[in-house]
This record gives structure tokens, sequence and C-alpha cells, in this order.
């Protein structure tokens, strides 16, 4: 379990870059707590918020473009919405994500 | 899904070359874990699972893993991969694909590793994640699926029923 001032860091960073970047937080709150965690969890044990969701020595190889936001996020973003991660998404998938839901109700 | 579901029905090739159904299950617990080969949670939980799986089948518990990750975007949870690892870890027990990812969904997936546990009547009596560190075995202080296994084994309500998977999340097509 990661630390409570790690966690926080993670936050506003995670917050930080929605408010003043192009993308939206995946629209399931679970998920991107857990990948908050994980990247809590990477931030402590090796120092950089490392992806959660790659092996963590490929993540050291390749250095900061696998620190989030890392840099496939933007191309996965375009091709399927979201990162692989599941943290950031496009606008327009929270969208039509929220219509999907509003039109299961 | 909530407590008390069924589990949803399944018939999914495995890595043994057969089918594995939900009717071929017989086991007094069923135990299915979404899982895959790329997530590194679920590398880190291999050597828990396939122990784990070990030591219930002696118990009567049948345990089977699924992988529905998009292969598009993940080579590596194809079924031959799949099959490797397997073989690499020794799993006593079916790996399967959901190509359809139907499976996965309706037990309501969102991470792998992500663990669903269902009675005699393939009721889900309990759900989450496996333990609270998937960076150490050593330094686990709760026992999540264990507990809820023992418990149900000597016909008590598990301690807990739900808690937070921790992992990678299911790469949906």
């Amino acid at each position: 379990m990661p630390s409570d001032a790690a966690r926080a860091k993670v936050k506003k960073f995670v917050e930080t870059y929605v408010r003043k970047g192009p993308y939206a937080l995946y629209p399931d709150a679970v998920v991107t707590d857990n990948v908050i965690e994980g990247l809590a969890d990477n931030l402590e044990a090796h120092g950089k918020m490392y992806c959660p969701c790659t092996p963590i020595d490929e993540c050291i190889a390749q250095g900061s473009a696998m620190v989030c936001p890392c840099t496939p996020h933007e191309s996965d973003i375009e091709k399927q919405g979201y990162c692989d991660c599941a943290l950031f998404a496009s606008r327009d998938f929270v969208a039509a994500e929220n219509l999907k839901k509003s039109g299961q109700k | 899904m909530k407590i008390g579901d069924s589990c949803p029905d399944f018939d999914l090739p495995g890595t043994d070359g057969k089918n594995h159904a939900l009717s071929g299950m017989t086991a007094e617990l069923l135990l299915v874990i979404v899982s895959c080969n790329h997530c590194p949670y679920v590398v880190a939980n291999e050597e828990r699972i396939a122990n784990l799986a070990r030591e219930y089948a002696e118990k009567n518990v049948d345990t089977i893993a699924i992988n529905a990750n998009d292969t598009a975007r993940y080579p590596e949870d194809a079924m031959p991969e799949m099959t490797v690892r397997a073989k690499e870890r020794g799993f006593s027990f079916p790996y399967v694909r959901d190509d359809s990812q139907n499976v996965v969904r309706a037990l309501g997936a969102r991470f792998t590793p992500e663990v669903f546990l269902f009675d005699r009547a393939r009721k889900l009596r309990y759900h989450g994640r496996i333990d609270d560190n998937h960076r150490d075995a050593t330094s686990v202080k709760s026992h999540d699926l264990k507990n809820a296994l023992d418990a149900l084994l000597v016909g008590k309500n598990p301690p807990v029923e739900e808690t937070s998977a921790v992992g990678c999340s299911v790469k949906w097509k």
C-alpha cells in the first residue's frame, strides 16, 4: 500500500493534468482510483510515476517515456478513446460512455 | 455482479487444447480468476495463484483462469503465449480464452487479476482481490481470498465478501 503522501501527489498530478490538458478522466472511478494507487505505489517504490500496467523493468529501461503521462498515451487515446491504463480518456469517449449509461437507465 | 448472483455460463477453450464449461466444474466451490499474461499485477500473483489452486484442489475447489484481453493490442495475451505461460508456471487449473469477452463482461470484471468465488449453488460469495499485498507475498496481512475459501469450506460466510481488486484494467475490444 502506498503512503498517503504518495497517493496525494499522484492525485494532484492527475487533477492538474485533466484540468489543464485536452483529456478527461476515464469515466469509471473504480478503475481510475486503481490506476492512481498503482502510480503511487511505483512512485514510492521506484521514485517515479511509472506506468503500473507495464512491467517495471520495461518502464525503467524506457525511462521517462513510461512515466505518467506516458509517451504512448496520446496515440492510445486517439486509437481507442482512452489510454491503456484507463486513466485518461478523450472528452468524446467520455461523452459517448455517459450517453450509453444514460440509455441503460 | 453482486454477491449472491449466479455464475454466468461459459464454455471456453483452454491452453490444454480442451474446452472448459461451467457444467464441468463440479467441485464444492468454484474460483474464477480473471487473468492475463502481460499485466505486472498478474505476474506478481502467478506463483500465489498456482500454489493456492493446487492447495485448494485437494479441498474440493475448482479453479479456472480466464483471459479476455484484446489480443490485437496485446498479442502476448493470445492462446499460444498463454500455453507457454501455463506450462512455465505449472498451472494445474484450466487457463482459458474468452475471445468474445462475453463471460468477463457478464462477471462485471474490471481488472486483472480479479477473483470471483462461487459456492456449491454457483452463487457469488466473494469478489475482489487475492490479498492485500501484490508486491510481496511475505508481507501479506489480509489473506482475503483464502479467508473466504476457508470459511465457505466449513459452511460459514466469508468474513469479508467484497474487496477492491488491484490490477491492470481488462483490455476491452
